[in-house]
């Protein structure tokens, strides 16, 4: 077959041009949108220095609800973590070709979501300043960590799954990190050469690159369902009615990737119009991500229809009444609401054009955002506040410091991901480049 | 410099060092020095004292550690005790470290203000004050109840000095009981009744169990009966829901009931169903009842005695002891009078009658605030007392009494402070022998009768004023654990609030925490409700010390009267305020905490539902701690929760936490309420779990079994997760949420043996381990066990009704390990699979 010679460098010089395009000089808009973020980030330190130095009564908490806030934080921040993984590896494995325009942006998403998620644990401490003996050290008491307690398998699993998606995402940015380091001048430069760590693009480069790349995309699959699975079990391993339930991990990993995704379409309509990224990142592309945030709604639709099923079925006199309290109870507005985002609102994706229409799409997002933090907090809050004994029952209190605290993540993570889409490029240039040569080569 | 002589400066210049380090320069002092001969650092040591936190004077045991004591337990010699303490009098001990304790004499300056003088200048000053020339003026003395030699020296004091000594001054003086008996049996004195004699007891608004007489007598003697108890009230108490039966009548009416039981003034069953709202089966039945019984017992008191038809229910329950001969012994309170002498007093100070005026451990001022208004008449004005109240604050001259365990010498005395018998002795007195009781002939019984005719009860809201089982007469406001620590019924802590039924809250559109206003006693309140099942409906009840400030109207007898008409009660148009209760639902909703009828089908499956775990059994050598609580006995009365909050250290966190749902309590008394309206009352602690849920969740392993079957709690290892918390299923762990400081000298009443725990930290019951530890020590000293009732727990210690048994139950012995075989016995949520260790025994009527 004859094959007509293909040059794709005005392509790639174009793809190179737009994305560090976006690495330029930022514009007052960015330095408002990271002013508030500051701010915000700022109010958090604060709320939380002062619940250190006047203890955790100001969180709002009382005697049978000894997590609130935090913990929902934590659940809300691992979850959207998940997506990230999700799209980056899992798609990678299954050569989902949409992937490459979010998967960029989702590993960032990721590993700045893990840290904020993973700064939860310490701030509910009642004495963060021992943080540490929740690890497992060496020591001269030989005191070590309670291996039966799920608390420590997150310890185990969170601290996995960071390192494991920060290796994968840096990973994944090496060939790119090279072309910055061609591309850019001046003193940032020092920064990409030592972060490029010697990327020449020789072919045994190449062919190392894709075996580790394809290796690790196959070692952070199983992180996906594992973290979340392990953060489900603080609440399935407990006697709790409405923690104790065997739907948990699926029911949980379910939940993280719906949340995942709505945080990616949050994140990614705005960034791909102040970029002007947009022929990168097509409607096409956010179909696509819309079809699974349906798909996983409807899985947790599903689990929030047996959770209910499984009470009533099974007769037990405090499953029963706690579910109708969740129901009826004093925390019904925020259950109903919850229910509304995740379950009612994701439901119109069946129509393909509002499925296409990103502002529709970037609105949903943030109602499944709402839907899934009020999630974490229904679960959590109503289960502890109604349990066993009638006399110990209890609501949690208003807390302007917890909510502060709250606040200050969002203010964290979206101070993270400002400072990367300034600092790395948003898309693959590598995989953009790579897709083109796939298509023109037909190789 | 040679080897040799280089050894020779070193040892020399060494040997100076070491001898000059020998001084010791620092005089350090770790142990309070004392004259006791038998103190020994780290061995606690018993001083026997009196409570003074009511009237009926519980005999006590100091609990000294190193100089100081840490906690009051009954004293098992004392008859009117035997070992058991109740609330007030475990709370007592903080009197003797309370911050606001008087520390030196006071004197009023010229501005106004309360002076510091030496005791020298105050006997001078007294002696001068005593000695003017007071034409058509005399001194007085009023003073609280006192007994034996202190009121010996009173006696001694008031004569040598011509001085009036007033009749003693209780709030609760029990006058109609009084007159009643002086009346019936020539003694005007109150009986010490023997419920263990009798076969049927009936009685009549007296709160037996919670402030009337001796009520830990009373709880202790109806635990060890099998008496049938029937109990009439107005409104709902504590002593109501413990009776076998409760019956509600019109508040005034039992005036009636008591004459148509006692065949007097003519009175029939229907009169008397009329009156009282009760069916006439039931009162038929009732005085069927009291006929068959052998030895009934007929008690009238509290509420009941205290209306307009007091005195007359009074001298009826005193005609049907008499009939029916119920031993009755008298207690040493003659000398008490009434309020009726204190308006006397009133108008004689009013009228400028009353040169020195002195007052000791007693306030009329808040009973009466006009008495306030002509105090300021007495030529001089002295008051004795531990802390300043109001009465105190309008003297001139207030002198600091010291606590009675001062007394003994055994503790060091805080401050300048003396006894009273010290102080009279100095101004002359001398002890003098005790008096024999005054007996007069009985009155003339018939003649009362004749001319005497119940009043008929109106109809209406009423309000029900009653006695506080944790604050009495209001004499233990000032001790605040006395407010930690939740009302009985309503579980409200920090106060004032008025109980109301269901049916009036929906009428007047209220809920917990809503405002009433009503006027009693020239005064107005706008008080928060709360809001209870079973409370009868048009009754609002309010415990006295919340009406302080108002000068309630007085019965013919002198007391203040305990039942006033409502129909003015408004709702005034004020937000409502966050009352602090800490009950979160009063219905056990079925879920057989308390169980019922219902669940004693699962009780007898138990068996066939196996709990199937990974983890082999636990396995116990010597000992494996539990408890056993017979809920037929308990009383709710909330005594094992203030011995556990004294012998824990355990921290007063105030209203607003409470509000917040932060109480601190590792044992709490659980009400609750069935539909047909009776009461259970449910101690809950820590239950000791085998498959315990707190054990595995925590991520540092700070919770976990000991070898004894506790589920130990190391506080330096907690990091403060609330997993375990959050986990357990009874809820009854404690986290603290912030710093605990105590006011000075608070801080030496905490107990040496138990940690303090910092912020961050969570806490729990442990069966009191460090008595454990205590009794094993001693035990491995004498190389052997620990035998049965050896060592028991800080709640079961201080049980008037001695519900608690506590002990080893490997030991097929012990009491503790036959009342876990009875059929009676349960465990709370035990088809969880947690396996607790405590036991709970049914009510007999249940089971």
């Amino acid at each position: 077959m004859k094959t007509e010679p293909v040059n794709n460098a005005a392509y790639y010089e174009q793809v190179e041009a737009d994305v560090f395009a976006a690495m330029q000089k930022p514009r007052a808009t960015y330095w408002l949108a990271l002013a508030i973020s500051l701010t915000c980030f700022g109010i958090g330190l604060a709320c939380w220095g002062w619940q250190i130095f006047s203890g955790m009564h100001v969180s709002g908490k009382n005697n049978p609800v000894g997590w609130y806030m935090y913990i929902t934080d934590f659940v809300f921040w691992v979850g959207i973590a998940h997506s990230g993984t999700l799209i980056s590896a899992v798609l990678f494995l299954f050569r989902a070709k949409f992937r490459k325009a979010f998967n960029r942006s989702a590993e960032a998403m990721t590993v700045i979501a893990v840290m904020t998620a993973g700064l939860f644990p310490l701030i509910h401490l009642g004495r963060v300043w021992f943080f540490y003996w929740l690890m497992p050290y060496p020591n001269q008491r030989l005191l070590w960590v309670n291996f039966r307690s799920p608390l420590v398998w997150d310890v185990f699993a969170v601290s996995t799954y960071f390192t494991v998606s920060a290796v994968f995402f840096y990973i994944g940015l090496l060939p790119d990190l090279a072309i910055a380091r061609r591309r850019i001048t001046g003193i940032r430069q020092w920064f990409y050469r030592i972060l490029s760590i010697g990327w020449r693009g020789t072919a045994k480069q190449w062919s190392h690159y894709e075996k580790l790349y394809g290796f690790l995309a196959a070692f952070a699959t199983p992180l996906v369902i594992s973290v979340h699975s392990v953060v489900s079990w603080d609440f399935a391993m407990s006697v709790i009615p409405g923690w104790h339930t065997t739907i948990f991990a699926p029911y949980f990993v379910a939940g993280a990737i719906f949340s995942g995704c709505a945080m990616v379409i949050t994140l990614v309509v705005p960034m791909r119009k102040i970029l002007g990224i947009e022929q990168y990142i097509t409607v096409d592309h956010f179909e696509s991500i819309a079809k699974l945030l349906l798909f996983t709604s409807m899985i947790v639709g599903y689990a929030y229809i047996l959770e209910y099923a499984m009470a009533f079925y099974g007769g037990n006199v405090f499953e029963t009444a706690h579910f109708m309290f969740r129901m009826l109870g004093d925390f019904r507005k925020p259950y109903w609401l919850m229910c509304f985002c995740n379950v009612l609102l994701p439901l119109t994706l069946f129509i393909r054009k509002l499925r296409r229409n990103l502002v529709y799409l970037f609105v949903l997002s943030l109602f499944v955002n709402v839907g899934m933090w009020l999630e974490r907090f229904v679960i959590i809050v109503t289960s502890l506040a109604h349990d066993f004994d009638p006399y110990a029952w209890g609501n949690p209190n208003w807390s302007w410091v917890a909510i502060g605290i709250t606040v200050g993540s969002f203010g964290m993570f979206f101070t993270f991901f400002l400072i990367f889409v300034k600092v790395l490029p948003v898309l693959s240039v590598t995989e953009l480049k790579e897709e083109r040569a796939h298509e023109t080569l037909h190789i | 410099m040679n080897r040799r002589d280089f050894f020779r400066i070193l040892g020399a210049s060494t040997g100076a060092a070491v001898a000059t380090a020998c001084d010791q320069k620092v005089a350090s002092k770790l142990v309070s020095q004392l004259t006791t001969p038998r103190l020994l650092p780290g061995e606690a040591e018993f001083v026997r004292s009196t409570c003074r936190e009511c009237s009926a004077g519980c005999g006590v045991l100091a609990k000294v550690r190193d100089g100081r004591p840490v906690k009051l337990e009954g004293d098992p010699d004392n008859p009117v005790n035997r070992g058991a303490l109740c609330m007030r009098g475990q709370a007592g001990l903080s009197r003797l470290y309370h911050p606001n304790r008087l520390r030196a004499p006071q004197l009023r300056g010229t501005t106004g203000e309360f002076q510091t003088i030496s005791w020298d200048e105050a006997f001078a000053i007294l002696n001068g004050a005593l000695g003017k020339n007071i034409t058509g003026r005399r001194h007085i003395f009023l003073s609280e109840r006192t007994t034996g030699s202190v009121s010996g020296f009173i006696e001694d004091f008031c004569q040598k000095r011509n001085i009036e000594r007033r009749p003693e001054l209780e709030l609760y003086s029990h006058a109609a009981l009084r007159q009643a008996n002086a009346l019936v049996f020539g003694r005007h004195a109150l009986p010490v009744y023997d419920v263990k004699q009798a076969d049927l007891l009936i009685t009549f608004g007296a709160d037996v169990i919670e402030t009337f007489l001796n009520p830990v007598q009373f709880a202790q003697d109806l635990a060890a009966t099998k008496l049938k108890w029937i109990h009439l009230e107005p409104h709902l108490s504590l002593t109501g829901v413990n009776a076998d039966e409760r019956l509600v009548v019109r508040a005034g009416s039992e005036a009636w009931l008591l004459a148509f039981l006692a065949g007097e003034l003519g009175v029939t069953a229907a009169q008397a169903a009329e009156q009282t709202g009760l069916k006439l089966s039931r009162i038929t039945e009732l005085a069927e009842r009291l006929k068959k019984a052998k030895n009934p017992l007929v008690i009238a008191g509290g509420v009941t005695t205290a209306t307009e038809n007091g005195l007359l229910a009074a001298v009826l329950s005193a005609v049907l002891q008499e009939k029916h001969h119920a031993p009755l012994t008298w207690a040493d309170d003659d000398r008490v009078g009434s309020l009726a002498d204190v308006v006397e007093l009133e108008q004689q100070l009013a009228d400028g009658k009353v040169s020195v005026a002195f007052f000791h451990n007693t306030d009329p001022v808040t009973y009466r605030p006009s008495f306030g208004a002509v105090l300021g008449k007495a030529s001089f004005r002295v008051g004795f007392g531990d802390m300043l109240n109001p009465t105190l604050a309008g003297c001139d001259l207030v002198l600091p009494l010291s606590h009675a365990l001062e007394e003994d010498g055994a503790v060091k005395p805080f401050g300048d402070t003396q006894s009273l018998a010290g102080i009279l002795q100095k101004l002359g007195a001398e002890a003098r022998p005790k008096q024999a009781p005054v007996i007069q002939p009985p009155g003339d019984v018939r003649k009362f009768l004749a001319n005497i005719k119940p009043t008929p009860v109106r109809a209406g809201r009423t309000l029900v004023i009653t006695p506080s089982i944790r604050t009495f007469d209001g004499r233990g406001e000032c001790l605040p654990l006395l407010s930690e620590i939740p009302d009985p019924l309503t579980t409200v802590t920090y106060g004032p609030w008025v109980t109301i039924s269901e049916q009036d809250a929906e009428t007047l559109s209220l809920k917990d925490g809503g405002i009433v206003g009503f006027a009693v006693g020239g005064r107005s309140f706008n008080l928060p409700v709360r809001v209870m099942p079973a409370q009868p409906v048009g009754v609002f009840t309010v415990q006295r010390p919340f009406l302080n400030g108002a000068s309630l109207p007085l019965t013919v007898t002198g007391e203040e009267i305990s039942v006033w008409p409502l129909d003015a009660i408004a709702v005034p148009a004020v937000p409502a305020v966050a009352l602090p209760f800490l009950s979160g639902g009063m219905h056990a909703e079925g879920r057989g905490i308390v169980p019922g009828l219902e669940h004693k089908h699962e009780h007898e499956h138990k068996a066939e539902h196996v709990n199937k775990t990974l983890y082999p059994p636990h396995e116990y050598k010597n000992y494996r701690w539990a408890m056993a609580i017979d809920l037929d006995r308990c009383t709710g009365c909330g005594a094992c929760v203030a011995a556990c909050y004294v012998e824990n250290n355990i921290p007063l966190v105030g209203r607003d936490e409470h509000v917040a749902g932060r109480e601190m309590s590792w044992l709490r008394i659980e009400p609750f309420v069935n539909d047909a309206g009776d009461f259970e009352m449910l101690p809950m602690m820590c239950q000791q779990c085998d498959n315990a849920p707190c054990e595995p969740v925590c991520p540092v392993n700070a919770t976990y079994h000991n070898p004894e079957g506790l589920n130990a709690q190391v506080y330096n290892r907690c990091v403060g997760t609330r997993y375990c918390s959050n986990n357990c299923p009874y809820k009854v762990r404690r986290f603290n949420w912030i710093d605990h400081p105590v006011a000075q000298p608070l801080d030496l009443m905490f107990n040496p043996d138990v940690s303090k725990r910092p912020k961050g930290v969570m806490e729990k019951c442990t069966f009191c381990v460090h008595r454990i530890v205590r009794a094993k020590d001693h035990a491995k000293d004498e190389k052997r066990l620990v035998h049965d009732g050896e060592v028991t727990t800080a709640c079961a210690q201080t049980c008037p009704a001695q519900a608690i048994v506590f002990g080893n139950i490997l030991d097929e012995q012990s009491h503790v390990h036959q009342q876990a075989k009875s059929d009676r016995t349960y465990r709370v949520l035990e088809e969880l699979g947690v396996e607790p260790a405590v036991y709970y025994l049914t009510s007999r009527s249940e089971s």
